[in-house]
């Protein structure tokens, strides 16, 4: 709470589909753009890992919703996904919080991300950051809060990998510090 | 018996998963794999995480 009595909202990821796609890509794209994509999502993807890691359990730095997660997992590891595949996604499904309720589980992939952020937006001390890689992601944004009012405005920033990995190094810079030098030992070894 | 994995930083463990921590000599900012199996009292294994995370898991999910 800071000195007006006004309490400070932390920010929380919500992440499409994409994100995990292009995060969990066991290939280097060779075309550039897919490639400065992908070398964000790790970087995005990793900083999460790395603050939810040190997060009391039960708190979230990431959320998603069971469908893209679901998504996600189908398509990492096939129909017929061996032990240390599920046990992988088991790990992630651990670092990031995965919506299963009501309300959204009937809802497409696209709107169940939407309503999770409006929700969070509107009834919680989180501001949500909606991370995407489709370009039209805003679009389909407008057209979900147009659909009850055209003059409604979305209130929650969405980000590409892009545009989130530069806002977050400035949030976050000794974490961020901390991930870049993970991703150089690697590299280096 | 009931399975928990996850990925955890060392400064915030606690107990005998701490415990399982310091016999590695692990540093605080260690990541670590910590394999949780529940029969009657829970049992910690503690597995330090080289390099990147997320280029760990993909590693193990390859292994």
């Amino acid at each position: 709470m800071d000195d007006t009595g006004v309490q400070r909202r932390e920010i929380i990821l919500v992440l499409c589909h994409s994100f995990f796609h292009d995060a969990f890509r066991l290939q280097r794209p060779i075309d550039t753009m897919k490639f400065k994509i992908w070398v964000s999502s790790r970087f995005v993807a990793n900083l999460i890992i790395e603050r939810q890691a040190e997060f009391p359990e039960g708190s979230s730095f990431a959320i998603t919703s069971q469908q893209v997660f679901n998504d996600f997992a189908s398509k990492f590891h096939g129909e017929k996904p061996s032990a240390k595949q599920k046990e992988t996604v088991a790990i992630l499904r651990n670092s990031i919080c995965v919506i299963n309720a009501p309300s959204v589980i009937g809802l497409s992939i696209d709107d169940s991300v939407l309503v999770i952020c409006d929700t969070l937006y509107s009834r919680s001390n989180y501001t949500p950051i909606l991370v995407s890689n489709i370009p039209k992601k805003r679009e389909k944004a407008e057209e979900f809060y147009h659909k009850k009012d055209p003059k409604a405005m979305i209130p929650y920033p969405i980000y590409s990998v892009i545009e989130a990995e530069p806002y977050l190094r400035g949030r976050f810079p000794e974490l961020c510090k901390l991930v870049d030098e993970r991703i150089l030992d690697l590299s280096t070894n | 018996m009931a399975l928990d994995i996850r990925i955890r930083k060392v400064k915030v463990l606690q107990g005998r998963a701490k415990d399982e921590a310091e016999k590695k000599q692990l540093a605080p900012d260690d990541l670590v794999l910590v394999t949780t199996s529940v029969n009657s009292l829970p049992e910690y294994q503690v597995e330090k995480i080289d390099g990147d995370p997320v280029s760990f898991l993909l590693k193990r999910s390859k292994s």
